[in-house]
């Protein structure tokens, strides 16, 4: 309230200043008093006009108020009393005076009080009713007032900061206010209809009496009038701040300001950082998306735990995806929980947050932008597929102006215009029968035949109503809504351009936008060559001609420009121009040939070029047609046949009538040329043609004169007649249909009897042995008789199971023209593979010998040693064949522990182990066979472990994993989950020195150096050193910097160990580690790092010198850092034993030590203390969570304990009872049984 | 699961998206309680010509925001100050001229949600 009161203090200080002359000088200032009333009464008109009346009398009640909270005015009041000039700091004080004086002393004092101003008695009675009205209205009010005011303090603050736009706002708050006071104000009212009486008739008789008397009126009503004028204002603060407390409490209300605050922020400045939430992209059903998020944006308001989810979005551009912002991942697995149409098995993609932008960008907008002149399709209605020009948009580009060729019959169509109710139906008549064709409007017709209907608006523009449509110059011109058209992609065709052209001679064809329609168009259809001249016809670089370099991707040409005359330095420029902004161009002469609309595969001569047309003289129709330049090709072949049309072919064999067979020799437009067997030559159309005659090489075959098989392609010449030569190009039953280069009637084609011919060279014979005439080779036809291929050829191949083994192999090309590209063999043959590149999309024949094939992801080797490989597993799989002398010692179980790997093999065979560890193999056991592929070594073999399962008790282990266990993270066995981390590693491994695997006891394998792989490598040693330096435990944050180092054997078996660290969520942890050795030197040191579940963070592979690995965790658990440390295979260990072992050295920091303190000192510009105080805040916090987190423990185990104590006091008690109750039981029957039995 | 009970309850169509603010709601909300966020300044309330003027049938893009401050999506989309609800990116059509000149006398900068600004 004090703070309220200062600003209006501040705001009013002139008129206080005033106010105090008046007091003081009042004789002397009536004039000037008047002045003052008058900017009051302004005042008041800005405000509110009602003010007044309003708010007197509750205005009334202020100064008690003040008056209690300040201790000034007692001091005031001594003032007064002394009776000195009226010294008022505000008018506040002022009336407070008078309130006092009317209640403090009796009316003498106040007559006396009053004499001092120039006031006569009768003055001074009005203002003692008027202070005695005021007061009543005080005790009255008091109350409320009080209550006000604590809320009042509250909501000053806000008042501030909204007073920028008091305009807009004071309208509303005004109604607020209102709304919240109306008890005040119909107090107040009617007090001060009261007044206002009593003041009017007070004022008339003044007015009677005196003018000077008036002026006191004036005077005192005026001081009551600025005091209520405060109050008014106070008041309407307050009413303000009241309705900023409700609308913040129920935000949604309608009478919310427009907050669009951030409109004037450039976006650049709203680019995503990383403290930004992430953005997720869950795969759904397609068509479901929008449903999807309106059910998502159920959950984020109803369900509970889902505050983390900020909002969810679907674009049509991304169908078959949503979008949810969460800033975690568990938050989007729980709002998704079990909603239908969410592709679960899919996987949620973490959207990259450079790509955040583009997610939400409003659209293409080059494209969609609808302009006066673009071509558009409607959708629907009588104009369904016509082609419309826009010709105007609606200001809120909702509705388009669209220039239509009318479809108009003049009501011949309908007898039905006398009804004029049935109009709707008659339209859907209408509809259903056909549709009048396009055709420009007529006045005549319109005239003629449906004249009620035609209003002639301005005959000198042709410009005409019918049926309350628009026609100009014959075109309709009609307002469609944008939903309605087709914008997109529209491809209008010559026809309709015609349509549209054939009325107006001033502005013809608008090139540009055919120009802007062409590049719409269905841009595959239109190919870009090199060498082709081109124009471009859109960008900077518009009107340059040039031409095309290369294509890249079928939408950017490199152009070489060439200059004109004018500017000669753009000579020979390279530009990059998207193919959508070229066109071709072509010289009257050019021959050419249409690849694309109706006039597709026709070709022909261009004798005209004009604006975006080419007319040409067609070879097949000899007409004229026009086309587009893009759809044209230069075409090289003047031949006058194009090879297809339609289903039927050059040279193919159709049926003609049933027992009529004939050969295609010439396709023209519309028409074949067909020879048929009786050697007639007919000309038939298509339609004519009953079907084509399916003919197969097989069935193509048949014997000469002489008796010996001749077939399709086979040279033979006639024996008699003309004795002419020719190929074999079809051969149905005895027919023969050749072709000769030195025949010309039919272009060489003739048909002969076999009978009639003799073979001269068989095409592709087996042995192509120097006789002529050749006997048929019958063995190839039996399979069995075929000769046995080279020995040496099938070893190479070393085929298994039929197939070739290099199918489904990925490549990679090592020569050739598709050098460096990747694939996969689809099918081989021989030393031919087929592969399918993966770019471009295609089968391709490649030597094996120029492939590289893929062992594992990475690793390419040459087609030899894949081959050699691939035996070298086979070998393995079932030992049946060493190869190399790699005899494979597997089975051997127990060995000697000490060396490792030593007895793993018989001579490092490197090939096969190669193939033992391929992940694709091993890991696939697709083939369950291939994962067994050491079988023979009893052991299960590592592939068959990673598929997991096997060994009981790991299974359970998971379970077990999922105890956060912290306290115990190094004390081994005891928490059963740290085994289940390694999943790779625990299992014995396939070297089978490992027999010791059989025992369950791997589950505690750190309990005592049981484990037989690297325990027993330590001879018994156990867990050596690394076991103790973790044996602290430590909660993570007290000494987040875990320091440990041990030496790591390479193990044999792939025995993991493992260093626990306990992470809470959301804290970034930094895992350093410094290994000793390098790559290569024989050991495989792998880390892995994964939490309490199993789930692995973090991975990597043949680690070795100093390697960082950060990640953040998603969850409160105990990560487990494992390494495993294998002998590479083929490793010869005898070469350095010595050196088999790494030392790690392990630096794992978690939370507030993990940050990157010097970024963000230089980030944030702190000053040192600044950064140790922000990194100690950090620390101290991450202990209050542990703490809270051992507080919450302890909650639990006291529970527990609490509960177990119940439990066992009520055992006692009811142990007790019944002990108690079966004495009591025993005494009485054992009196009774004495009694009976009369002992007692 | 719950689709069978639900079905007494239509949820409302989502069919317009105001021109300001890019709120999607239905014709009928439009007229029943007109834009949560922009009834101060467009007065949709009632006013069916209004919300034909300055609400779009096409529209592309669905967005639920939750109304937090700390969502980049409603940040860049520039409806971090607005009510919670359904939100459109992209939003065909612009305000016409006397109501852009209202809102300008304002204080309130028109930005068309058509994709045609951009910065």
């Amino acid at each position: 309230m004090s703070h309220n009161n200062n600003d209006i203090k501040v705001k009013q200080d002139i008129d206080n200043s005033d106010i105090l002359d008046d007091f003081n000088d009042k004789d002397d200032n009536i004039v000037k008093e008047e002045d003052v009333d008058v900017d009051f009464d302004n005042d008041d008109d800005d405000v509110n006009v009602l003010d007044d009346d309003n708010t007197t009398g509750s205005n009334k009640n202020d100064p008690e108020n003040i008056d209690s909270d300040s201790p000034e005015d007692d001091h005031q009041v001594d003032n007064t009393n002394k009776q000195e000039n009226l010294k008022v700091e505000d008018d506040f004080d002022n009336i407070v005076e008078r309130n006092r004086i009317k209640k403090e002393y009796d009316d003498d004092e106040i007559d006396n009080i009053l004499s001092k101003d120039p006031v006569n008695v009768d003055e001074s009675e009005y203002i003692k009713t008027k202070v005695k009205n005021d007061v009543d209205d005080l005790l009255d009010k008091n109350e409320d007032d009080e209550e006000e005011e604590e809320d009042d303090d509250e909501d000053e603050e806000d008042e501030e900061d909204e007073d920028e736009d008091e305009t807009s706002r004071r309208r509303k708050k005004r109604k607020g206010g209102n709304q919240f006071l109306d008890v005040e104000a119909e107090v107040d009212d009617e007090d001060e209809e009261e007044e206002d009486e009593e003041d009017e008739a007070l004022r008339n008789e003044f007015l009677e009496d005196d003018p000077l008397l008036d002026n006191a009126a004036n005077e005192a009503s005026r001081s009551h009038r600025k005091l209520d004028r405060t109050r008014e204002k106070m008041d309407e603060q307050d009413a303000q701040a009241l309705a900023d407390q409700f609308k913040a409490r129920y935000g949604r209300s309608s009478s919310q300001r427009y907050m669009g605050s951030t409109q004037n922020i450039s976006q650049r400045l709203l680019l995503p950082s990383v403290e930004d939430p992430l953005i997720w992209g869950i795969r759904v059903r397609n068509g479901k998306e929008k449903d999807l998020v309106k059910q998502i944006y159920a959950r984020m308001l109803n369900m509970k735990g889902t505050q983390e989810v900020f909002s969810v979005f679907q674009r049509d551009s991304f169908s078959g995806y949503i979008y949810i912002e969460a800033r975690r991942m568990d938050a989007v697995n729980h709002i998704l929980e079990s909603l239908p149409g969410i592709y679960n098995n899919v996987g949620k993609v973490l959207v990259p947050i450079e790509e955040y932008p583009d997610l939400l960008r409003p659209g293409s907008s080059q494209e969609s932008r609808l302009k006066p002149g673009s071509y558009v399709r409607v959708r629907i209605g009588r104009y369904k597929g016509d082609l419309g020009i826009v010709d105007n948009l609606a200001e809120n580009d909702l509705e388009v102006r669209v220039k239509l060729v009318p479809r108009l019959d003049y009501g011949r169509s309908n007898n039905s215009t006398i009804d004029p109710n049935t109009g709707k139906k008659r339209m859907t008549n209408f509809n259903s029968k056909f549709r009048p064709p396009q055709r420009l409007f007529s006045d005549i017709e319109a005239q003629q035949y449906d004249p009620e209907h035609l209003t002639t608006a301005k005959r000198d523009r042709n410009y005409y109503l019918y049926k309350n449509e628009e026609y100009i110059n014959g075109f309709l011109y009609k307002d469609i809504k944008v939903n309605q058209l087709e914008t997109q992609n529209v491809k209008p065709t010559l026809h309709e351009l015609t349509l549209f052209d054939s009325m107006k001679d001033s502005d013809g064809i608008d090139l540009q936008s055919v120009a802007s329609a062409l590049k719409n168009v269905d841009e595959k259809a239109i190919s870009f060559q090199p060498n082709d001249r081109v124009e471009i016809i859109s960008g900077e670089q518009s009107k340059m001609k040039g031409k095309i370099l290369s294509i890249a991707e079928a939408t950017v040409a490199r152009v070489l420009l060439e200059g004109n005359e004018n500017d000669t330095d753009i000579n020979n420029t390279i530009v990059e121009v998207p193919t959508s902004s070229l066109r071709k161009i072509f010289l009257p002469g050019d021959h050419v040939t249409v690849i694309h609309g109706v006039h597709k595969d026709e070709s022909g001569l261009i004798v005209d070029v004009k604006n975006n047309q080419v007319t040409l003289v067609s070879n097949q129709t000899k007409k004229d047609i026009t086309v587009f330049p893009n759809y044209l090709v230069i075409s090289v072949d003047s031949s006058t046949t194009s090879s297809k049309i339609g289903r039927f072919e050059l040279h193919q064999m159709v049926n003609l009538n049933s027992h009529k067979i004939g050969m295609i020799i010439k396709v023209e437009k519309e028409v074949f040329t067909i020879l048929c067997t009786d050697g007639r030559v007919l000309k038939l159309e298509p339609k004519n043609i009953v079907s084509t005659l399916d003919v197969n090489r097989m069935t193509e075959k048949t014997t000469d004169r002489n008796g010996l098989e001749i077939k399709v392609g086979d040279v033979v010449r006639e024996t008699n007649g003309e004795k002419r030569q020719g190929n074999i190009m079809h051969i149905y039953k005895s027919f023969l249909f050749l072709h000769s280069k030195t025949v010309y009637e039919n272009t060489g084609v003739f048909v002969t009897d076999s009978n009639s011919v003799q073979t001269i060279a068989n095409k592709g014979s087996i042995a192509s042995s120097t006789s002529s005439f050749k006997v048929p080779d019958l063995n190839k036809m039996n399979p069995n008789r075929l000769p046995a291929p080279p020995v040496s050829a099938l070893a190479n191949q070393a085929r298994f199971g039929g197939r070739d083994m290099t199918i489904n192999q990925h490549v990679s090309v090592r020569k050739g023209p598709y050098k460096g590209k990747k694939g996969i063999i689809k099918d081989a043959n021989g030393d031919v593979a087929r592969v399918e590149m993966h770019n471009p999309a295609k089968i391709i024949p490649i030597n094996k010998s120029e492939l590289l094939f893929e062992l594992r992801p990475g690793n390419y080797v040459p087609h030899e040693q894949f081959l050699e490989n691939y035996r070298g597993k086979n070998a393995n799989y079932n030992n049946r064949r060493p190869i190399n002398g790699g005899s494979y010692r597997g089975g051997a179980p127990g060995g000697s522990y000490g060396m490792p790997s030593s007895n793993q093999y018989n001579g490092g065979n490197s090939i096969r182990d190669e193939g033992g560890k391929t992940p694709s193999w091993s890991s696939g056991g697709k083939t369950p066979s291939w994962g067994y592929n050491n079988s023979g070594g009893k052991t299960p073999s590592w592939g068959s472990n990673n598929s997991g399962g096997k060994t009981p008790s790991w299974g359970s282990n998971n379970s077990g994993g999922k105890t956060p266990s912290w306290g115990s993270n190094n004390s081994g066995g005891k928490t059963p989950s740290w085994g289940s981390n390694n999943s790779g590693g625990k299992t014995p491994s396939w070297g089978s020195n490992n027999s010791g695997g059989k025992t369950p006891s791997w589950g505690s394998n750190n309990s005592g150096g049981k484990t037989p792989s690297w325990g027993s490598s330590n001879n018994g040693g156990k867990t050596p050193s690394w076991g103790s330096n973790n044996s602290g435990g430590k909660t993570p944050a007290w000494n987040s910097g875990n320091r440990s180092s041990w030496a790591a054997k390479p193990a044999s078996a792939n025995e993991a160990q493992c260093v626990r660290e306990f992470v809470t969520d959301g804290q970034l942890v930094v895992v350093t580690v410094q290994s000793t050795g390098r790559v290569g030197d024989g050991q495989i040191l792998s880390m892995r790092i994964t939490n309490s579940d199993g789930d692995e963070y973090r991975r990597k592979d043949d680690i070795a010198g100093n390697i960082k690995v950060a990640f953040s965790a998603h969850e409160t658990s105990s990560f487990d850092i494992c390494f495993t440390n294998r002998l590479q295979p083929g490793y010869n260990p005898k070469n350095g034993r010595q050196s088999l072992f790494r030392e790690i050295e392990l630096e794992v920091e978690a939370g507030a030590n993990a940050r990157d303190w010097n970024a963000i000192q230089s980030a944030e510009k702190l000053k040192p203390s600044e950064v140790q105080l922000r990194k100690v805040d950090e620390m101290l916090e991450e202990v209050i969570t542990e703490m809270e987190y051992l507080v919450r423990r302890e909650e639990r185990l006291r529970d527990t304990n609490e509960s177990t104590n119940v439990r066992v006091k009520n055992f006692f008690v009811m142990g007790t009872l019944m002990l108690i109750s079966v004495g009591v039981y025993q005494v009485y029957y054992l009196r009774n049984y004495f009694r009976s039995k009369h002992i007692l | 699961m719950s689709s069978g009970i639900k079905r007494g309850r239509q949820t409302p169509k989502l069919n317009r998206a105001c021109m300001l603010c890019g709120m999607v709601q239905s014709m009928n909300q439009f007229r029943n309680e007109g834009c949560p966020n922009c009834e101060s300044v467009l007065h949709f309330q009632d006013n069916e010509d209004v919300i034909r003027e300055c609400t779009s049938p096409t529209f592309e893009g669905l967005v639920a925001v939750r109304g937090s401050n700390s969502s980049w999506v409603a940040r860049w989309l520039r409806i971090e100050n607005f009510v919670p609800g359904f939100y459109a990116v992209r939003i065909s059509g612009k305000l016409p001229d006397d109501i852009k000149n209202d809102l300008i006398s304002q204080g309130i900068e028109y930005r068309p949600r058509d994709g045609s600004v951009q910065d």
